[in-house]
């Protein structure tokens, strides 16, 4: 296998419990102890009411496409090997309030459209670095392939 | 009771805009500086402060010591990303108007075409040198460009309108490219149809390369001063706001996904001056993608939700209907300056030294500046009393 050339994360003290999550094919989102209000990207405290008492709490990766954007023109990246390709945007089926980005596997097996159900895909990239990608729904009744 | 002072643009400066300019990007601001000073009737040492408008450019340090400026006694430095020119437009009212310096520069330039165009290599602006959560949220799944961050607000606006196609935005592009025609500053400007939109190539969906801005080599420049009360000519800055989104850092994951800064600021300003979208002959609104044309027409509300394709498909944003928009070309059509053009051309607008696309008597013009995925600026500027 190839070594990853792609652009790497760089864990912070904050968000290293999520790249261990994903490492278990788990993903986790912080949850506010006090107020009880997810949050989505990870932050020193709860957004919502100040508190500094956050916990990760395991989440489904599963969701629906919120928005989406099919990449045709060079970015400067290594991801240019797979142009076109598309960045998902996609809203959690557990906690609708939360969207997170993610690579969109499979985006040439159906018509990619707002809306349809995703599931979420542990990709291994490197022997430390997990990513949480999207591909459409194999439960998708509009699904064609 | 002391009437308050009143702020007015004194002077611009704009230097050749060009594909390479073989120039330092501090000698684009320098250039566009000493044709400021010139045109506002200034020497260097008359400059009493000083607001740097991005993060890219020229520092006061770097404009002090090259312009032979001993002190200022304001200094400011706006993170705004293309919001920053009108944001220092409002900076420097408020510091002339209160007296804390009396002559203001802001100048940008830039080698934003030969220099550090993005895709030619990796945009450290986006990326090598970007916060955690724009590398290890976005980054690493390949969302690395303007494009498309902005490309996944057109998406979404398109599904929640209901869109079939892009042709809406090939009307904002058919329209600005026009423009860029009638204008002397817009080297080498064509105009397009929507046909040729359409077939253009696509560069990130839905964009197509003519819904994306004219990257640019150049600089331009302004002057803010305390204006006399009885200049009719005077290009007077009305009201200036800005405003910003909730969750502001990172775009994709707001609570409201669709709002930006924009209607906050655009409220702020159209209050602060008194005035109704109506009263607008003119807007130059800050256009690094075609549909942020459309989404400003119904933020700042200029049109209802969803009817700003319908407005500029109707014509009304061309020079000579109801409220002609980006009158230079924009960032589109005529060069990508971070929106400090957009300001320039608003105040030949309201001088009447337009050239072709002069909107007969204009008299008061809106100028939007927006930048970093949703920050806002808004400016009102009036000619005379």
């Amino acid at each position: 296998m190839e070594p990853y050339s792609k652009p790497l994360p760089k864990p912070t003290r904050i968000d290293k419990p999520y790249w261990e999550g994903l490492s278990r094919h788990e993903l986790l989102v912080q949850r506010c102890d006090d107020c009880r209000v997810f949050q989505w990207y990870p932050r020193e405290m709860c957004s919502n009411c100040t508190s500094f008492s956050l916990s990760w709490t395991p989440v489904s990766p599963d969701g629906t496409l919120y928005s989406f954007t099919t990449q045709h023109h060079s970015t400067g990246f290594k991801f240019d090997q797979d142009l076109p390709y598309t960045v998902a945007l996609v809203q959690l089926s557990d906690v609708p309030e939360l969207r997170l980005v993610g690579y969109f596997d499979n985006a040439e097996a159906d018509p990619v459209r707002i809306g349809m159900p995703v599931e979420g895909v542990f990709v291994n990239a490197t022997s430390e670095v997990t990513f949480l990608h999207f591909r459409p729904a194999r439960n998708d009744p509009e699904r064609k392939s | 009771m002391t009437a308050a002072l009143s702020a007015a643009v004194a002077g611009i400066g704009e230097t050749e805009f060009t594909k390479e300019s073989g120039k330092s990007d501090l000698r684009l601001n320098l250039e566009a500086c000493r044709l400021a000073l010139t045109d506002a009737g200034l020497k260097a040492s008359d400059i009493d402060g000083i607001i740097i408008p991005t993060v890219i450019g020229a520092t006061t340090e770097d404009l002090t010591t090259n312009l032979g400026i001993e002190d200022v006694s304001y200094h400011a430095a706006v993170v705004m990303g293309g919001a920053g020119p009108v944001a220092a437009l409002k900076h420097a009212k408020l510091a002339v108007e209160t007296g804390r310096a009396r002559n203001v520069l802001v100048s940008y330039g830039f080698n934003g075409r030969s220099g550090a165009r993005l895709g030619r290599k990796p945009p450290q602006v986006m990326f090598g040198e970007a916060p955690t959560f724009r590398r290890n949220y976005e980054g690493v799944h390949g969302l690395l460009l303007p494009a498309q961050y902005y490309a996944l607000w057109a998406q979404r606006y398109m599904f929640e309108h209901g869109w079939a196609t892009t042709e809406p935005f090939a009307h904002v592009a058919v329209v600005q490219s026009e423009h860029a025609v009638m204008n002397d500053k817009a080297v080498g400007a064509k105009a397009i149809t929507v046909a040729d939109h359409q077939a253009s190539r696509m560069i990130s969906h839905p964009f197509r390369l003519y819904d994306c801005s004219r990257e640019t080599d150049g600089g331009a420049a302004y002057i803010v001063s305390a204006c006399d009360p009885d200049d009719q000519d005077a290009v007077v800055i009305r009201a200036a706001s800005e405003g910003h989104p909730g969750q502001a850092d990172q775009s994709t994951t707001r609570k409201e996904f669709m709002r930006t800064g924009m209607a906050a600021a655009g409220k702020r300003t159209f209050t602060e001056a008194g005035w109704a979208p109506a009263d607008v002959d003119f807007a130059e609104l800050y256009d690094a993608f075609t549909f942020n044309v459309l989404w400003q027409l119904e933020d700042l509300g200029f049109c209802e939700p969803g009817g700003a394709a319908q407005f500029v498909q109707d014509g009304n944003t061309r020079v000579g209907g109801r409220l002609p928009v980006n009158t230079h070309g924009g960032l589109l059509s005529q060069a990508h300056l971070w929106g400090i053009n957009h300001i320039t051309e608003a105040v030949k607008q309201l001088r009447r030294t337009a050239g072709e696309a002069q909107v007969p008597g204009a008299r008061r013009g809106l100028v939007t500046g927006s930048g970093d995925l949703g920050d806002a600026a808004v400016a009102l500027l009036e000619r005379g009393k």
